[in-house]
């Protein structure tokens, strides 16, 4: 059976591409970088998208809202809407939300602090895993361990509608702490109301092997250096829910 | 005033008559804006037999710029040891490459840079401290390689609220945040210390990385061959920024001119520079598929002029410019502005022109330079020549015309040696009144406290390769390649308390120091970098502090001889003068030193952090009585200044032996240098870990154990080099005969657990009060 075919989108200014495309590969899915200058259209032949982290087009006016408008990400949109998968992945998540695939919420700069925080985090799987493509073939209540890397990652919103997303379990992943960013809710990943979309403010993918956790995770000793750590799961379920 | 294009280059080109008294000379230098002395203004004549054009005095005044020449140091330099089987680029090009080992058949380099951006910093802290990151990311990038850590020693006035000094701290490092992050560079290692000489004259040193597969290594000059091929500028668009910024770098500073050097700061663009990242990768695949043979070469001090001149003549040959070929930003500029702005985000191919056409639709195309940053492309400027001359050429005629190896041979100053200065006052017996009070004001002081509010400014993740992120251990770690186990380790040191009491004692330490904190993770040390910070080398004592430096980095190098009899080498380094106030104290001697380590299996690290409870605490080498440049001298604040604790080398070398063997060997948990604030220090940090959050204490043995011939103050707060390892207790009688089997010094400390510090017959100090103190200190400063 050929693998599902990802696209990971780079803009100028994205800045993890690689090791987004590494994870994907990893967890059994055929993902690509796909530069700002190549055809929109040829992105139709994905059967999933990743908009990896950075600063695309330098954050001008805000985080994401350039990339929002280019056309390669109005062809996100409108494959999305017809169920194909999006993640959105700090940077990408920024796109995500700025470009309307999430509804009403809006992703702010960090308070109290105000600036870049890069931290390692616990985030937990906080909504029933089915809810979301992306975390389907997890345990609930899963704890994964993520980098948090961003100034602009708090998630807001109205209360009404931070309610409605409780009820709803669209708040996918919630920082298990009090969130570093001010988010409301301490949400860390949000997913729409299909649950093909996700945007996740914390990078899985930057500590998606067990070398990049010995450091913060002891019990990572004893596996094998090279091999994809638990905080990879998002891109296994990812890729059962494309299989 | 000049009016119209073809004024100008009659402007540039116009001979400058070089005549006169020295009096006559100074005026002239002052009024041309000319960093020359009367006596090197005379000596260009000398070598060209003739007065030089306007642009060519301002080419000599740039490439003999303490900055480009290191005309000072080049002769002290010299005795610094270079080679080693593990070198595989040494001095002399944009950055040096260690071996860093095979994968899959594939042998890959390290590639190693190091700069100083103190003069700009200063100046204005964010784009001065940014534009010193994107410099050296360059340098590394030149190598063909893939730039894959940075990391940053900086040196600031004490963080008195509301001051200056403060202002420069917290700017310095918004700078190196902003432009880190955005080029997706982990910092992945750095230390910042505050001393008052820096007030006027901060340190903002950058250390950065690089991945290359040694096949793939490009060099900074012309290949042989290299007759016609074209010179492809590619980046931003040339403006007058940082015009005459070398010589900018080799001026005092004073209140006054600090504002009229500001046009000498160069703008930095991490925006732009992340997109030439990525499309200079994508042209490194091409030329390695076509197996071409080409150069590279950043452009730093001296702009076009700088860059083209070095690459050519490196090769052998010559080169012609073609200035109104450049992509300018705007119109008007001087056709010497052009060829010396140091304009950022700019690099200098050396390619076939049959290489041509595909290297420019890569960048200007596939990448879309153009529309990525205004006017920035890849555009031909220039050929490579046969004849040996430098040829600038503007509006049809030439304003620089010169054998080139006039304009790139070397020159050198001499300058006075003072004397050896005196051995300071030493401090006599210190008496602990209340050793837990002492333990928490340490713990407080600037120096020793966690950097945690500053490293989280800082991207220490991205890239996925991160194994140690800053912070967390001695030394920060990375993989070589995601997949493989092969990782190297990166660490920064330089204690400007000790280079106050000695220059030469301070570097040897550096050297000494960033050799544990390699080790303290498990890594082999396999090579240096340095980058030497010192004062106005025309004052005789500054002069003698620089000499004594490199003596010190040269004898602590060649003694560590853990992995070759030869010692460690230096691949790479930097040297920093004229780093003084306008009220003219120089800066305490600061000699940075960088240790690049190896590790075979990333799975194995260990960082600070006690992780059982129950392990042994050893510490590893001697404790000693000198208590001179240390942070316990500082909080007392002792008049009398010496002796700094000598340096045992073959301790030294056994202990880092016994230290890597054990940590592969998986019996060393945890792991932490002994430095800032001494054994009690090192202890606490461990239990705290990089977070402040650990949860496992320590209990010590009284001091009369296991340092009986010292008073407490000494054993516990003085910094004589060494470690603290944590063992499991089924592990101690292996740890204890491989310690015996290296000639280490290794006697048992105490035992991690309980939930608080404690030193039997002395003090028990909770780990919440330890974690207050050490990690608030500079959240403010920070915020």
């Amino acid at each position: 059976m050929s693998q599902p075919r990802v696209a990971v989108l780079v803009f100028p200014g994205t800045n993890s591409e690689e090791e987004t495309v590494d994870a994907c590969r990893d967890a059994g899915m055929d993902a690509r970088p796909i530069l700002w200058s190549e055809p929109p259209a040829d992105l139709r032949s994905y059967q999933a998208y990743v908009i990896p982290g950075g600063f695309a087009y330098e954050d001008r006016v805000r985080a994401g809202a350039i990339a929002a408008k280019s056309k390669s990400v109005d062809v996100v949109r409108e494959e999305a809407a017809r169920g194909k998968f999006v993640l959105g992945l700090c940077n990408g998540a920024q796109v995500v939300a700025e470009v309307g695939l999430l509804g009403d919420i809006a992703i702010a700069r960090n308070l109290p602090s105000g600036h870049f925080q890069c931290r390692i985090v616990d985030i937990q799987l906080s909504s029933p895993p089915k809810c979301c493509v992306f975390t389907a073939a997890m345990a609930p209540g899963t704890v994964l361990k993520m980098a948090m890397a961003h100034g602009e990652g708090r998630f807001t919103g109205t209360p009404a509608l931070f309610d409605r997303l409780e009820r709803e379990g669209r708040i996918a992943f919630r920082f298990k702490d009090r969130a570093p960013n001010g988010a409301m809710h301490d949400a860390a990943g949000i997913t729409n109301d299909r649950g093909n979309v996700l945007a996740l403010m914390p990078h899985p993918e930057r500590v998606a092997w067990n070398f990049n956790l010995t450091f913060a995770r002891p019990p990572s000793r004893r596996e094998d250096p090279r091999s994809p750590s638990h905080s990879h799961e998002i891109f296994r379920s990812m890729a059962a829910s494309l299989a | 005033m000049i009016a119209g294009g073809m004024d100008l280059v009659a402007h540039a080109a116009a001979p400058l008559p070089l005549e006169g008294s020295d009096d006559d000379l100074k005026r002239l230098a002052t009024s041309e804006a000319l960093a020359l002395t009367p006596s090197e203004l005379r000596a260009i004549v000398q070598r060209l037999g003739r007065n030089p054009t306007r642009a060519e005095a301002h080419a000599f005044a740039i490439q003999w710029s303490e900055h480009c020449s290191y005309k000072s140091s080049r002769a002290l330099l010299s005795a610094l040891p270079t080679t080693s089987d593990d070198v595989l680029v040494g001095v002399g090009e944009d950055a040096g490459i260690l071996r860093a080992g095979i994968i899959d058949g594939v042998e890959y380099g390290i590639v190693v840079a190091h700069e100083s951006h103190n003069h700009p910093s200063q100046v204005v802290p964010f784009e001065g401290a940014a534009t010193g990151v994107g410099g050296i990311l360059r340098d590394v990038l030149c190598m063909g390689a893939k730039v894959v850590a940075s990391a940053d020693p900086l040196r600031f006035g004490p963080p008195v609220t509301g001051s200056h000094a403060a202002y420069v701290a917290a700017g310095s490092v918004d700078g190196i945040a902003a432009y880190g992050n955005a080029v997706g560079v982990p910092n992945l290692a750095g230390d910042v210390y505050f001393h008052p000489s820096f007030r006027d004259n901060c340190l903002v040193n950058v250390v950065a990385l690089g991945i290359v597969q040694r096949d793939r290594i490009i060099h900074s000059r012309v290949p042989p061959g290299g007759e016609g091929y074209d010179l492809v500028l590619v980046g931003k668009a040339t403006d007058a920024s940082g015009f005459g910024g070398a010589a900018f770098a080799s001026l005092a500073l004073d209140a006054a001119q600090a504002q009229a050097n500001k046009s000498a700061v160069q703008v930095p663009d991490p925006f732009l520079k992340n997109v030439i990242m990525r499309a200079s990768y994508a042209v490194f695949d091409l030329i390695a598929q076509r197996r071409l043979e080409v150069g590279f070469k950043d452009l730093g001090a001296g702009g076009i002029m700088g860059s083209s001149s070095e690459i050519s003549s490196a090769g052998g040959f010559g080169a012609v410019i073609d200035v109104d070929a450049v992509p300018v930003a705007v119109e008007g500029l001087s056709p010497f502005v052009i060829s010396m702005a140091e304009t950022q985000e700019r690099m200098l191919w050396a390619v076939p022109p049959s290489f041509t056409p595909d290297l420019l639709a890569i960048y200007n195309e596939r990448f879309t330079l153009p529309e990525v940053s205004s006017r920035a492309s890849a555009a031909v400027i220039g050929k490579v020549t046969r004849d040996a001359r430098y040829v600038v050429r503007a509006g049809g005629r030439a304003v620089i015309d010169l054998p080139i190896d006039v304009l790139t041979k070397p020159v050198r100053a001499t300058w006075q040696l003072a004397p050896s200065p005196k051995p300071p006052r030493p401090i006599g017996a210190v008496e602990l009144n209340d050793p837990k009070q002492m333990l928490l004001r340490v713990l407080s002081h600037p120096d020793v406290c966690s950097r945690r509010p500053l490293i989280e400014h800082y991207d220490t993740v991205v890239r996925g390769a991160t194994a140690i992120p800053s912070g967390y251990a001695d030394a920060g770690v990375f993989v070589v390649k995601r997949g493989a186990t092969l990782a190297v380790a990166i660490s920064v040191d330089g204690n400007p308390r000790y280079g106050a009491v000695s220059a030469k004692l301070a570097a040897a330490h550096a050297v000494v120091e960033a050799a544990r904190n390699v080790a303290a993770v498990g890594a082999m040390p396999i090579g240096l970098t340095d980058c030497l910070n010192y004062g106005n080398p025309e004052d005789p004592v500054a002069y003698r502090e620089l000499a004594d430096g490199v003596e010190g980095l040269a004898e602590a190098a060649r003694a560590l001889t853990i992995i070759s009899a030869s010692g460690l080498p230096f691949v790479t380094g930097n040297v920093s003068l004229y780093n003084h106030s306008a009220t003219g104290s120089a800066i305490a001697p600061s000699a940075i030193v960088g240790c690049i380590g190896r590790i075979d299996d990333v799975g194995r690290v260990v960082t600070m952090q006690l992780l059982e409870q129950d392990n042994i605490l050893y510490v590893l080498g001697a404790r000693r009585p000198e208590l001179g440049g240390s942070v316990l001298a500082d909080v007392l604040q002792l008049t009398a200044a010496g002796p700094l604790p000598p340096i045992d080398y073959a301790e030294t070398n056994a202990t880092i032996k016994l230290i890597i063997e054990e940590i592969r060997a998986g019996r060393v948990t945890a792991a932490h240098d002994i430095s800032d604030g001494g054994l009690l220090a090192c202890v606490a940090e461990m239990c705290l870990g990089g977070e402040g959050k650990g949860r496992i204490g320590a209990t010590l043995q009284s001091p009369k154990v296991w340092a009986p011939d010292l008073a407490p103050s000494a054993a516990l707060f003085g910094e004589a080099g060494g470690f603290v390892v944590a063992v499991s207790q089924p592990s101690a009688p292996d740890f204890e005969r491989s310690a015996a089997q290296f000639g280490a010094h290794a006697l048992r400390l105490g035992t991690a657990g309980s939930a608080s510090l404690q030193v039997e017959g002395l003090f028990e100090a909770g780990l919440d009060e330890c974690a207050r103190a050490w990690m608030q200190p500079l959240q403010e400063l920070f915020a």
